[in-house]
């Protein structure tokens, strides 16, 4: 944008050229493995399974049946109780690592959050379950929580902390200095600040676990039913892909518009910081 | 030592350490064997044979070896998928696959199963015609039967003191309050659908029964029930929980209580008597088999009364022709361990068991279920208690979120 003025047509050719070089790797990767197969489950999703033909009803089951929209409304409460409950845990801890913590002290606190992440989350979620047995506590809406918010923690810690360590301690010493009260310091500037960190954790977060499939299914007992489980049922055990793969079309949309919505409100953020 | 398999058609769970190397090998050897074997065996008569792991005794093959001079090579799977993978590509090599019922329709509607010749089968006239008459293919133009099992109710003594008898039973509030949060219903819907139609008074192998009246029954009495279900186990999930006595009742595969049993003795089992739902595993011959005659003496071979109770005593599961053969046998040779397993009810169903066979499903069949499932889940049966709760907290999420991007835009 900035040099473009002094730049004759054919540079500006060569530079398209290095750029494409540059993201095409990324867009041939996501196009064999996640557009193909989005465009073929979509033609899947308005094929009529009894006749072959092309048909809406998949969509109109799946907008018009109380069932389907409860289980969406289900695992939308639990994705943002979810973001809720990480944000309410990485929020302090991503405020002292950024701002509390010795630069020596640092490392050893991030390896030390991040180390329970380490372990692959099937075998977490399997050992979490022997876990909540052994405190007492079953299978349930809540087990499944407290499992999702270990699960995503890290997703949101990361980009809270990044955006958290780029705020300049200065400004928060000028709030300071000028009598802001520790309310106001958190509500006027801190968290201001962090909020591109906030919104990308959020937005990781929410996203991941709204599709959440193996600690519900693992965790969630007789109690809970997600929209994540639902599409395994109506694939592998149904056998009804159309409907199956409508209501997978549905989800993705849903998740594009929000991270489309959410990336722009980001870059609102960034041009007012 | 004869280890009784968990290989019959469902549950593919290894209760011995060391199962999954030994799986791997498994898998390993049954991609290999085939490549290996038509290469260096084209000229002498080999029969290839595709069956469930630890389904068979060794010493069977080596008998039918020596009868009839024809080589066999013998290979395992661990889940049905792979058998049916295999199946879909005309058999990849084999001339017999061994597979649950439930794939069996969708093989002959494909075309993807050759006719039996049943001329030489004369030991069809063994089969116990209540096994042969499974509608998967009851007349056993493509399909013969293997083994079969049921789906029963596995408790904990000690842990139950008045055991459940029966499906009406299970599905009764009052008496699983009791063990509320100990008892557990399979993952597989389907198996919760027809034992809780049993339990209404509805025969599920009747096509009729299954319509939107009954499913919403089933969705009011499996609703009623589960807040005291611990979960929809599988049976990796239900094995361990009632081996270590985590849970006290669960739906179960006789098969699978057999191996549980081998380690907590306390655990049985119970053929519930308003009906219960068996399964059989069939041999077949796919579209692309090279050895048509080897692959029909074998079948012939394993429906032997003396070839069928080396078997059973194997694998632990109940053959498919008829008891009376192998009582006859285990008389007339004073066989007491054949006794023992053709009288331990977790094998063979007792004589006044309902036996029902397992209905093949449709798609409209899968719709409902899946309805039903949705129904029982979700609680949108009329009588369940309101998700207000639910909602007011979706609501103050939304209300919060938009007041702060609103905030934000100020």
């Amino acid at each position: 944008m900035e040099a473009g003025g002094h730049e004759t047509p054919e540079r500006i050719g060569d530079r398209r050229l290095a750029q494409a070089i540059l993201y095409a790797p990324l867009v041939v990767f996501l196009s064999v493995f996640f557009y193909a197969p989005l465009v073929w489950l979509s033609y899947i999703s308005f094929v009529d399974q009894d006749t072959g033909s092309l048909t809406l009803r998949n969509y109109l089951e799946v907008f018009t049946s109380p069932g389907y929209l409860r289980v969406f409304a289900i695992s939308l409460a639990i994705a943002m109780e979810t973001v809720a409950a990480t944000l309410i845990i990485a929020l302090p801890a991503a405020y002292y690592l950024a701002f509390g913590a010795r630069s020596g002290e640092r490392p050893f606190l991030i390896a030390g959050f991040l180390v329970p992440f380490w372990v692959d989350f099937l075998l977490r979620a399997i050992a979490f379950k022997n876990l909540l047995y052994v405190l007492g506590l079953r299978e349930g809406y809540v087990a499944t929580l407290i499992a999702m918010v270990y699960e995503y923690l890290p997703f949101m810690l990361l980009p809270l902390y990044a955006s958290l360590s780029v705020i300049d301690p200065s400004v928060i010493e000028a709030a300071r200095s000028l009598g802001a009260p520790r309310s106001m310091l958190l509500s006027r500037v801190i968290i201001p600040l962090s909020m591109p960190g906030i919104m990308v954790g959020a937005l990781l977060v929410s996203l991941m676990s709204l599709t959440e499939y193996i600690v519900p299914s693992l965790l969630g007992g007789s109690q809970v039913f997600t929209v994540g489980m639902m599409i395994y049922s109506l694939f592998l055990e149904g056998g009804l892909w159309g409907l199956g793969a409508a209501l997978s079309i549905v989800i993705v949309a849903a998740s594009m518009i929000l991270a489309f919505y959410a990336s722009r409100l980001l870059a609102v953020n960034r041009n007012a910081v | 030592m004869a280890l009784p398999s968990p290989g019959g058609g469902y549950a593919m769970v290894r209760g011995e350490p060391g199962g999954v190397r030994i799986a791997a090998w498994l898998i390993i050897v049954a991609l290999i064997a085939p490549f290996m074997a038509s290469s260096a065996a084209s000229e002498e008569n080999v029969l290839k044979v595709l069956n469930y792991s630890e389904y068979i005794d060794p010493e069977v093959l080596k008998i039918f070896e020596e009868m009839t001079g024809i080589r066999v090579v013998y290979d395992e799977f661990e889940a049905a998928e792979e058998a049916w993978a295999k199946l879909k590509v005309g058999g990849a090599g084999y001339d017999l696959i061994i597979i649950a019922h439930s794939y069996v329709q969708l093989a002959i509607d494909q075309g993807l199963v050759r006719k039996i010749d049943k001329s030489m089968i004369p030991n069809l006239a063994n089969l116990d015609p209540l096994i042969a008459g499974h509608p998967a293919d009851p007349r056993q133009d493509y399909a013969v039967p293997y083994m079969w099992g049921t789906t029963g109710i596995a408790y904990v003594e000690g842990c139950v003191a008045d055991p459940p008898r029966s499906w009406r039973q299970l599905f009764d509030e009052d008496y699983i309050s009791r063990y509320s949060g100990k008892v557990s219903l399979l993952s597989e819907f389907s198996e919760v659908f027809e034992a809780a139609m049993i339990a209404l008074g509805y025969d599920p192998s009747v096509r009729d029964n299954w319509n939107g009246e009954v499913a919403r029954e089933v969705a009011r009495l499996v609703g009623s029930i589960k807040e005291h279900l611990v979960g929809f186990y599988g049976a990796s999930e239900y094995m361990p929980a009632l081996a270590n006595e985590q849970i006290c009742i669960a739906q179960a595969w006789n098969g699978d209580v057999l191996v549980v049993r081998e380690e907590n003795p306390r655990v049985n089992y119970v053929t519930p008597e308003d009906g219960t739902l068996f399964w059989v595993d069939y041999m077949l011959i796919p579209r692309d088999a090279e050895n048509v005659e080897a692959a029909h003496k074998f079948i012939n071979f394993l429906l032997d009364p003396e070839i069928a109770a080396r078997n059973v005593k194997f694998v632990w599961y109940a053959a498919s022709i008829k008891k009376d053969l192998l009582v006859d046998l285990a008389e007339s040779t004073g066989d007491s361990e054949l006794m023992e397993i053709l009288e331990d009810p977790l094998v063979y169903p007792p004589e006044n068991a309902r036996l029902i066979p397992s209905p093949v499903l449709d798609q409209e069949m899968n719709k409902l279920l899946e309805e039903t499932k949705i129904a029982v889940q979700t609680g949108e049966v009329p009588g369940e208690r309101s998700s207000l709760p639910l909602y007011a907290l979706m609501a103050i999420v939304v209300a919060a979120a938009i007041a702060l991007i609103a905030r934000k835009r100020a």
